[in-house]
Order: structure tokens, then sequence, then C-alpha cells
């Protein structure tokens, strides 16, 4: 099955990169890498941020992601009704992320909050779309089992590792 | 007459020419024949992509036909498990029993700000 590329994974495509060669190849084969439109956010907010204190080559990354997009290479997956849906239940389950040995301990609560969001956003996205989840997240092996609780008859989400470029 | 003359003109200049081998298809064996006409720029796009492929257009077609056929099936794939995962979500959580009274106003919005206040 094709898989949903995380934050970790999905923002270190640029140009002439392996990371690059990697999602053109899967191109090529028809397995397009697709992005989660929450992962998107989050990298287009630290490309605007950057831009927005003058560093153009985040500027200019920007608009070579911008035409990636467009030309087909990566697939957005929309966070639709279903996913909005799915991402509610779980939080109204798992309001706040649960301790992990690899929780970085330099976020605010409040921004251990957002990301916790954008996590279950993403895990949400992939499931309602079919997909799998490339991530070497460890809070997602955890959303992926409590998905399997809320929809135990579903074809689960699977966590893969994240490719190695 | 003008064709046969011409034919017969395109013979010499042919038999003139250094021997061009022509392009064969691989052959396929089983399968269905079929005779269909392909719209002219279509046609001029196949006979382009044929010439880079190093095939015929004829080949060229039934390539570029088997592979948007493996996209389509790749995505009647996705849409299937998609459906499967939603279904099993929807019916997974029943209705919980008849509510005396519905929800008022004021608790739909509490209830809605509470995404801002939990965590």
């Amino acid at each position: 099955m094709p898989e949903v590329w995380d934050t970790t994974t999905a923002a270190r495509l640029r140009p002439d990169s392996p990371v690059l060669s990697y999602a053109t190849s899967r191109r090529k084969a028809g397995e397009r890498i697709a992005f989660t439109a929450s992962t998107l956010s989050e990298i287009s907010y630290g490309l605007h941020k950057a831009t927005i204190a003058g560093n153009a080559a985040a500027d200019m990354q920007l608009q070579w992601l911008r035409a990636q997009i467009a030309a087909g290479l990566i697939a957005i997956l929309a966070f639709d009704d279903r996913a909005a849906e799915i991402a509610g239940a779980l939080r109204a389950h798992m309001p706040t992320p649960p301790a992990t040995a690899k929780t970085p301990k330099r976020r605010s609560k409040a921004n251990s909050r957002v990301a916790w969001i954008m996590d279950l956003q993403s895990a949400a996205t992939a499931f309602v779309h079919g997909y799998d989840l490339a991530t070497a997240d460890t809070h997602h092996p955890l959303i992926a089992a409590k998905l399997n609780t809320l929809a135990p008859t579903a074809p689960p989400l699977l966590i893969q590792a994240p490719p190695r470029f | 007459m003008a064709s046969r003359a011409s034919a017969a003109l395109s013979t010499v200049e042919d038999t003139q020419r250094a021997p061009r081998r022509r392009r064969r298809a691989p052959r396929r064996t089983g399968g269905h024949r079929a005779q269909l006409t392909v719209p002219e720029d279509m046609w001029v796009a196949l006979t382009s992509v044929a010439e880079a492929l190093g095939t015929t257009p004829n080949d060229a077609l039934v390539r570029l036909a088997a592979e948007r056929l493996e996209d389509r099936r790749r995505a009647l794939e996705l849409q299937r498990r998609a459906e499967e995962r939603w279904q099993a979500f929807t019916k997974a959580s029943p209705p919980t029993g008849t509510p005396s009274t519905p929800l008022s106003e004021q608790q739909l919005v509490a209830l809605s700000g509470a995404f801002r206040e939990d965590g």
C-alpha cells in the first residue's frame, strides 16, 4: 500500500537530494508518495516563518515544493470531513500525548498540544484515505492502536519505518 | 494512377536510401485482437512516444493503456480500503440510546469549546 510521509521525512524533500530521487522513482513505479494536508501546513509554517525573517532560500524551497506538488510528484491528502471526525474521536479518547521515551522535553505544554493535534490529524487523514504511515514518531503506533479499537474490523493503519535514503 | 505513380516513386527512393529497419512491436501471444480508430492528434502523440520507446505506435498504445489500468487498479484498491475503514468506524460507534431531550445550544457550544480547553 502507498504510504504517507510524516513531517520528519517530508521536510527533507529538496532539489538534488536522495529523498527527491526516491520520491521520483516511486512516482515512476506508479506509487506516488503522499503528505497529509496537516504535514504540508507544518512545512509551510516553517518555510514562511523563515521567509518573513528574510531567508530567501526558504522562499525558494517553498516555491520549489509548490511546483513539485503541482507537477504531481507528491499527493496531498485532504483533511476532509471523515478525517476531521476521526481526529476528533481520537482526541476525545486521547486528549493529551501519552508519555513516551522519546517525547522531546524542550517543547512547552502548548506546543506539545499543537504537535499532538497535528499527529492525530495526520493519522486520521492517512487512515480515511486508505494509506499507511511512514514515521519514526513514537506516538503514531499508539494512535494506530487506538484507531484499531475505534474501528476494530477496519484494515489497520500500518506504521512503517521511514525509508532510508 | 497518380497514387500508383507516387508509390512507384517512393519505391525508387526507398531503394536508393540506406535500408531502414522497420520497427517491430514485441510479439504478444494470446489476448484480444481489436481494430479501432485512434483520433489523429492522439496518433501523432503516440507516434512520438513510440519513437522514444523504440517501438510501434500500436505497442505504445497498449503500454500506455496497461500503465493507466495499473494506476486505476491502485486507485480503486485505495478507495476500497478507505471505504472499509470508514464503514468500520461508523459501525463501531452505534447510537447510545434515545435521549430524553436534545442538547441545548449552550451545551453544544461548551462541548465544542472543550477542544481548545482540554489538554
